[in-house]
């Protein structure tokens, strides 16, 4: 018997030489989609620049977001989950499912995260410009955390059923909460009264 | 600047000096030949193959409307950004072109917008060969061979134009339907191709130092400038819109036979033939005659019942137009010393631009009603009138004292019209530029990841 661990290696190679073929075309595609994203960033860059883009969104977003750096951003992201797919099907065409299946649940969380942010920010500039009692803040508060743990529960792990009914016991507690309040918040002048 | 002056006039006497040598005037003066005959062939062909070809009067109004403006728009950009020294490449390169485009557009009658696209292009092309042959022979020719020069041309562009007209009457009357057309614009391509080559002769030192002959000159020479082109542009249109609703007044409304209506085209081209060296060195204050035959025209055309009459109104107006542009010449030809060669010739190619654009505007909003045309041209052709009258001081029957202060008004309203008109147009070209770049991202972004879609439903998403 032949030394294992030279036979392993001889193995290893002959596997590294059925590869390579495919893993140089890798490479190939992978400098193909960085040099497309270089040159289409500048290009957009040059653009935006150019016709002063951001200048029709100023009075809407008021430097809070460039809607330059937004499509650079929209643009590259695009490319490179491109090159990703591209790579795989080359390289582990059997793991496209998979693949999809991971982009779509990395896309729930980050939608998830949005929305959480998009609430936050929302409730912040509704407290700012309503004036509002410290009871009630905490009561959207609790709504908005309510809403969120909803949306964390269906991106997590556990069993369907179990998720339906958290979410459903949440829902309906959250409309009875709703409920309760907007009578007491309407007609607490009658209770006092009674 | 005072080096400056020096050298263009250093530049200029040097020219003069060497004679400009009679192979050069002859060689301007058979360019004028060869290509008045390309010419009256293709602007005379173009529209009637439109027609042919079922384009309406309003769609050629349109056309001529987009060309104008594109025209104008190109002028602006030579004028603002382009270089100011003209070479004999450029100058060939420019000329060549024109010839091509107008050769392209028999074959483009199948797609419509095509089509009014490569004729837009091609009457656009017109302005750049225009304005580098001005330049040219401003810079070429000064004071009286500079007048005589352009006296020499007009003649021997209107008797070829005259060939032309011949030419294409005939093969109209006995060519075959379906090729009289093409044969047309490949013999008006063959002279056009011979007038490039005639271009390609020409002397190449005459083109040395013309980018040192732009400048600004003084607020005199200013207001001179920019009056002249107003007077230049409110006469012109006057003449085209004249043209646009002569023919139709005699035949629809008088009801004249055709040959009276094809006599007045040919009566104004003979004309001009003569008049030429009539005008060539008459005394300033004579010009007055030919702006107040060429204002009055427009009324005279529209109230004289007898056809026959119109062909010597014809032959007057044909007198008349070229006195004007003589006059617009002789402008020129002495503004060169003040504003430079390069603007003086801008400035004198641009003004059949915009009288075009503006005639044609004018001409499609109200040609369902000729005597408006009529009334139109007449109060352009008057207000032509009444600016030479009051502001140019060799043309004046004011006091000097007034034609100046006239002359300063109209030139301080025409800038402030210029920049407001100026800026309207440009913020309105960069809203429409940034919509166009933005959507064109937004397209990007669609593409890639509409991609992105399509590759999670394939793959099984």
């Amino acid at each position: 018997m032949e030394n294992p661990v030279l036979e392993a290696l001889q193995l290893t190679f002959e596997e590294l030489v059925l590869f390579l073929p495919k893993i140089l075309f890798s490479i190939g595609i992978l400098v193909v989609y960085v040099l497309i994203a270089l040159i289409i960033t500048k290009i957009v860059r040059k653009t935006v620049r150019f016709l002063k883009i951001d200048e029709i969104f100023k009075p809407f977003l008021k430097e809070i977001i460039s809607i330059s750096d937004l499509i650079v951003f929209f643009v590259n992201l695009g490319l490179a989950l491109l090159a990703m797919y591209t790579l795989t099907s080359i390289l582990l065409p059997e793991y496209l499912h998979a693949l999809t299946s991971i982009i779509e649940y990395i896309g729930r969380i980050i939608s998830i995260v949005f929305i959480i942010f998009f609430t936050f920010i929302l409730l912040n500039s509704i407290v700012e410009r309503v004036k509002m009692e410290t009871k009630m803040k905490g009561f959207m508060l609790l709504m908005t955390l309510f809403i969120a743990l909803i949306l964390i529960i269906d991106v997590t792990a556990i069993s369907e059923e179990v998720k339906a009914s958290l979410t459903w016991g949440m829902s309906l507690g959250l409309g009875l909460v709703i409920g309760v309040f907007a009578v007491w918040y309407f007609f607490r002048e009658h209770f006092k009264g009674g | 600047m005072f080096r400056k002056k020096i050298l263009f006039m250093q530049n200029k006497v040097g020219l003069a000096g060497f004679g400009i040598s009679r192979f050069t005037f002859l060689s301007f003066s058979t360019e004028a030949l060869i290509a008045g005959f390309y010419v009256a062939i293709t602007r005379s062909i173009t529209p009637i193959f439109l027609v042919a070809n079922g384009y309406r009067l309003e769609d050629i109004l349109s056309i001529n409307v987009f060309a104008g403006l594109f025209s104008l728009l190109l002028g602006l950009l030579l004028y603002k950004h382009g270089s100011k020294a003209i070479s004999k490449p450029k100058l060939l390169i420019t000329y060549t072109m024109e010839r091509i485009l107008w050769f392209t557009i028999p074959f483009m009658w199948g797609n419509k917008l095509l089509l009014t696209l490569v004729y837009g292009l091609a009457i656009a092309s017109t302005l750049p060969t225009s304005i580098y042959m001005q330049t040219t022979i401003l810079t070429s020719f000064n004071g009286v061979s500079y007048r005589r020069i352009v006296g020499v041309r007009s003649v021997l562009g209107a008797f070829s134009s005259i060939l032309g007209h011949a030419y294409v009457v005939l093969t109209l009357a006995m060519g075959a339907d379906g090729s009289k057309y093409l044969n047309l614009y490949e013999t008006a391509f063959v002279i056009g191709m011979l007038s490039s080559a005639i271009v390609a002769l020409t002397p190449a030192n005459i083109f040395r130092n013309t980018k040192t002959m732009i400048r600004n000159g003084n607020l005199d020479a200013e207001a001179k400038a920019t009056n002249s082109f107003i007077l230049l542009v409110t006469v012109i249109s006057s003449y085209t819109l004249l043209n646009m609703a002569w023919t139709p007044r005699i035949m629809n409304d008088l009801e004249a036979p055709d040959y009276i209506a094809a006599s007045i085209g040919f009566a104004q081209t003979a004309a001009s033939i003569g008049s030429s060296f009539f005008w060539i060195s008459r005394n300033t204050k004579t010009y007055r005659i030919a702006l107040v035959l060429l204002a009055s025209m427009p009324l005279l055309v529209s109230f004289t019942p007898q056809p026959e009459l119109h062909i010597l109104l014809a032959l007057i107006y044909g007198f008349s137009v070229v006195g004007v542009n003589m006059y617009a010449a002789r402008i020129y030809g002495d503004l060169v010393s003040e504003i430079g060669v390069f603007r003086a010739g801008t400035l004198l190619a641009s003004t059949s631009s915009l009288a075009l654009t503006l005639a044609s505007i004018v001409g499609f909003m109200v040609s369902a009603s000729p005597p408006m045309v009529f009334l139109i041209s007449a109060l352009l052709g008057a207000v032509g009138l009444s600016i030479a009258l009051t502001g140019f001081p060799e043309l004046a029957i004011v006091p000097e004292n007034h034609v100046q202060l006239y002359s300063k008004i109209m030139y301080q309203t025409s800038i402030s019209s210029y920049n407001l008109a100026v800026y309207a147009m440009s913020e309105s070209a960069k809203a429409s530029l940034r919509i166009i770049g933005l959507s064109l991202m937004l397209m990007l972004l669609f593409i890639i990841y509409r991609t992105i879609y399509y590759v999670m439903i394939i793959t099984g998403g």
